[in-house]
């Protein structure tokens, strides 16, 4: 101990220093075994150290703003990032918990480390890497994850950052570990799609479901969660859209999404789930379909085949909810429901109206309702 | 750096994600958002010559239903997210792995097979109380289990003994994070009205009842509820004025602090101090973890042995009788399981119903009478998790030591049933056995029906009655 404490970094920016002379042995490729085991722990220590002065209250403002401007300016982080998976567990976590805690930190009111990383695009796409590949990583790639799918989290806080993020690719394998056996994985995984796709209303219909390849490229991921997922997944998947459903800033992806005879189907499904509460949530992605006075044809369809159950279904669907607001809609879509068109089986008996609707109407496929 | 070396652990990713795996033995307790069953994981299982199982075997298994959950079932991650969290922590129970099976969370966790210190409290003769070193050196691990939740800006919120567990190997471990919450920034403050009435901080109550007091609460409340844990230790029950939980939560924000009850015994002037340090009604005033390690109360007793004094105390205190009954309880299970693998695990497990007392091991040597099927442990009160004003009805109230002692008369004892059935039984059975592995099985259980019934007579009255009761039951269906 007194040995380490005399090469003591003198100021709390020399951590920094030394800590960043460390990582770059760690990179290199010629480092031997015992080097390497000996930079790690050197790493350890000095990032230990570095959160203490972090979390000690007699630390005094100025070095604070010092020590942070080193850690996210002077390559430090990406140094970081790059040999993430060599460092320890509480190393790891101390490295998420100083990002954490450095990056909404504001000088002269300008959110300082997020304008940096916005300028420096190569680190927030190194996170996004080194967040994919612990997917791979059989031995501690869960915990890799969990952390740094919290700085992940950190970042989706601030709008510019967001964009960022948005762009890059990785964003759609999201969707893919959401799928993952690994619970932890597939929960976070979630929890940053939920952050990422509502934290900015306005941002995400702007840029991102204002591009039609985009929103149904979405669409398409969404509905594999919900047509394959677990109970959880499902569960998960749901809330994302009813959470996009009935935001009036998605309108125009709400639009396109209730077009879709596809999506219809899928939420009926899940409306005749064996889970209450997947019935209840798919009961607010359904009732949208229901409410939408320019039903497209198909959807139209759908309903006019499945008017019967549809009808049967609703009279006994939460029938013991004392939730007024539940009842009233339920309500309202028995009453669109009874308004449909009925299905004619002879068309001789029809009157000329609905003649020609038959054929369109037998051709739209069979639900499992 | 501070992992337990003497403890054996299961390495989490050789464990599977597959409930089949898992053998479910007994509940061992209720605690916020669901239910904690012991377990082997089968793969790994080496089942040793006479048949025990030792407990480094074990795991312990909660599973919560989320199905039960209407509102968003994120709440529910946040304990697996904390877990996952705080490995390599001596004084935290040890975390391994989630998994989903439909609507069902399983977080497989280390198993502490000495119970909770709450259960250990209920062990002690009615006239024996803990000493002071015993009370140090555990209250000296929680300190340490909160120090790292604290630095790591976590607060547990449901700090008692009932979550306070003994491992294996004797050490103190803080458990049960269903309600936890992390602080995300300095300075942040929380506002949530959770934990359990009792134990509560008074700051966590103003803030939810009082519309002038809107100053939300950091870590400290955990030192407020370790305070009331401190007394539980000392006199073997947390201060309850009242059963009224409105009036419980009114006293604490009215009255003085609970202070402890001074004329039963001898109590040093260190842990006055040391409980007076913890129950500050201003949360400023209170010690922190890393303050109350430096008390005198606690540094008395520094390098002192803390797992051997727990442990002898353990072992003063241990029914070798009991204990046998239980793990031969386990096999049975154990075999159930085994021969009906297709079945779901969980819906037999739910029909089982054993007539002893299988969560509280206090009820050793007993079997309770068939009216009490139901178990009815005081063990785990769920915390009340309530938002608003609507306070606190669902609190379950603690039976009654009569009404315990009560349920727990014994049969008339005699092995009538053991003799002319149980016995008679498994020679026929050892008739019918196809293979050698059969025959083994068969046998191995045979002699632990017999050494059963030599430590417990009568089990296999209770037993019989159960099996005949559940056929005849089976059969009207």
């Amino acid at each position: 101990m007194s040995f380490w404490w005399k090469k003591n970094p003198k100021t709390s920016a020399d951590y920094v220093k030394v800590l960043n002379e460390q990582l770059q042995k760690l990179q290199s490729s010629s480092i031997s075994t015992d080097n390497k085991k000996k930079a790690q722990e050197e790493c350890s220590r000095y990032l230990d150290a570095i959160k203490h002065i972090l979390l000690d209250e007699t630390t005094a403002p100025l070095s604070l703003n010092l020590l942070y401007d080193h850690f996210f300016k002077e390559d430090c982080l990406f140094n970081l990032m790059s040999v993430f998976s060599m460092l320890d567990f509480e190393s790891r976590k101390n490295v998420g918990v100083i990002f954490s805690s450095g990056l909404g930190r504001s000088t002269d009111n300008k959110s300082v480390y997020v304008d940096y990383l916005i300028s420096n695009r190569q680190i927030i796409d190194l996170i996004l890497k080194v967040l994919q590949e612990a997917v791979a990583n059989r031995q501690n790639g869960i915990d890799i994850y969990l952390c740094v799918g919290g700085m992940v989290d950190e970042c989706l806080k601030f709008e510019q950052l967001c964009r960022i993020i948005l762009q890059n690719p990785i964003v759609w394998l999201l969707f893919d570990n959401c799928l993952s056996s690994a619970f932890e994985i597939s929960t976070q995984s979630f929890q940053l799609l939920h952050a990422l796709f509502t934290s900015f209303p306005r941002l995400i219909s702007v840029e991102f479901f204002s591009s039609q390849t985009k929103s149904n490229k979405f669409m398409g991921k969404l509905n594999k969660l919900l047509a394959h997922g677990s109970y959880v997944t499902k569960r998960q998947a749901l809330k994302l859209l009813t959470a996009l459903m009935l935001d009036s800033d998605y309108r125009r992806f709400m639009l396109s999404y209730i077009e879709e005879p596809e999506n219809l189907k899928l939420s009926m499904i899940l409306l005749s789930d064996k889970s209450k509460n997947l019935q209840l949530e798919a009961f607010q992605t359904f009732k949208v379909f229901m409410a939408n006075p320019r039903k497209s044809k198909g959807v139209t369809d759908i309903l006019i085949k499945n008017r019967e159950q549809l009808l049967k279904f609703f009279a006994k669907f939460g029938e013991d909810s004392k939730d007024e607001i539940f009842q009233g809609e339920k309500n309202y879509l028995v009453g669109i429901l009874n308004d449909l068109p009925r299905l004619i089986t002879n068309p001789s008996t029809g009157n000329s109206n609905h003649s020609s609707s038959p054929p369109h109407i037998t051709s739209a496929s069979p639900t499992s309702l | 750096m501070d992992t337990d070396a003497t403890e054996s652990g299961f390495q989490p990713h050789k464990l599977s994600s597959n409930s089949k795996d898992y053998c479910l033995v007994s509940c061992i307790g209720r605690g916020s958002f669901g239910e904690v069953y012991k377990a082997i994981f089968k793969p790994t299982y080496v089942p040793s010559a006479d048949g025990t199982i030792s407990d480094d075997q074990f795991l312990a298994v909660k599973i919560i239903d989320m199905e039960e959950s209407e509102d968003d079932i994120a709440c529910i991650f946040t304990e697996v997210f904390f877990l996952a969290n705080l490995k390599n922590n001596t004084n935290i129970v040890k975390y391994y792995k989630t998994f989903s099976i439909g609507s069902q969370l399983w977080i497989i966790m280390e198993y502490c097979g000495n119970g909770s210190c709450h259960g250990l409290m209920k062990k002690l003769p009615f006239d024996k109380f803990l000493n002071e070193k015993q009370i140090s050196v555990i209250v000296k691990q929680i300190l340490q289990g909160l120090q790292k939740l604290h630095y790591e800006q976590k607060v547990h919120r449901d700090i008692k003994l009932a979550n306070v567990l003994i491992s294996n190997s004797g050490a103190v471990k803080l458990t049960d994070f269903g309600v936890s919450a992390q602080i995300r920034e300095k300075q942040q403050k929380l506002n949530t009205f959770v934990g359990s009435p009792n134990w509560m901080a008074p700051e966590v109550i103003l803030n939810n009842f009082d519309k002038n007091y809107k100053k939300g609460y950091d870590e400290k409340i955990d030192i407020w509820s370790l305070g009331i844990t401190v007394i539980e230790l000392v006199e073997k029950r947390a201060p309850s004025p009242d059963k009224d939980v409105r009036k419980i939560l009114q006293a604490t924000i009215k009255r003085d602090p609970p202070t402890l009850n001074q004329c039963s015994r001898n109590i040093s002037d260190s842990l006055k101090d040391f409980v007076n340090c913890c129950l500050q009604k201003d949360a400023e005033k209170r010690l922190s973890a890393e303050e109350l390690l430096k008390h005198e109360f606690i540094t008395k007793f520094a390098g002192c042995d803390e797992k051997g004094i727990v442990n002898d105390l353990l072992s003063s205190l241990l029914d070798h009788k009991g204990n046998n009954l239980e793990i031969s309880a386990n096999v049975f299970v154990d075999m159930s399981n085994n021969l009906t693998a297709d079945s779901d695990e969980l819906d037999k497990h739910n029909d089982t119903e054993f007539t002893f007392d299988s969560i509280d091991k206090s009820a050793t040597g007993s079997f309770r009478q068939r009216a009490n099927t139901f178990p009815n442990s005081a063990e785990n009160h769920t915390p009340v998790s309530l938002q608003e004003e609507k306070p606190v009805e669902q609190s379950t109230i603690e039976t009654s030591e009569q009404e315990k002692a009560a349920k727990l008369q014994s049969e008339p004892v005699g092995s009538y049933y053991y003799d002319k059935v149980v016995d008679v039984v498994f020679a026929n059975v050892a008739k019918r056995c196809l293979n050698l592995d059969a025959l083994n099985a068969s046998q191995s259980l045979r002699a632990l029906f017999r050494m059963t019934e030599k430590l417990q007579p009568g089990f296999s009255n209770v037993f019989v009655e159960e099996l005949w009761l559940r056929i005849k039951s089976k059969q009207q269906e």
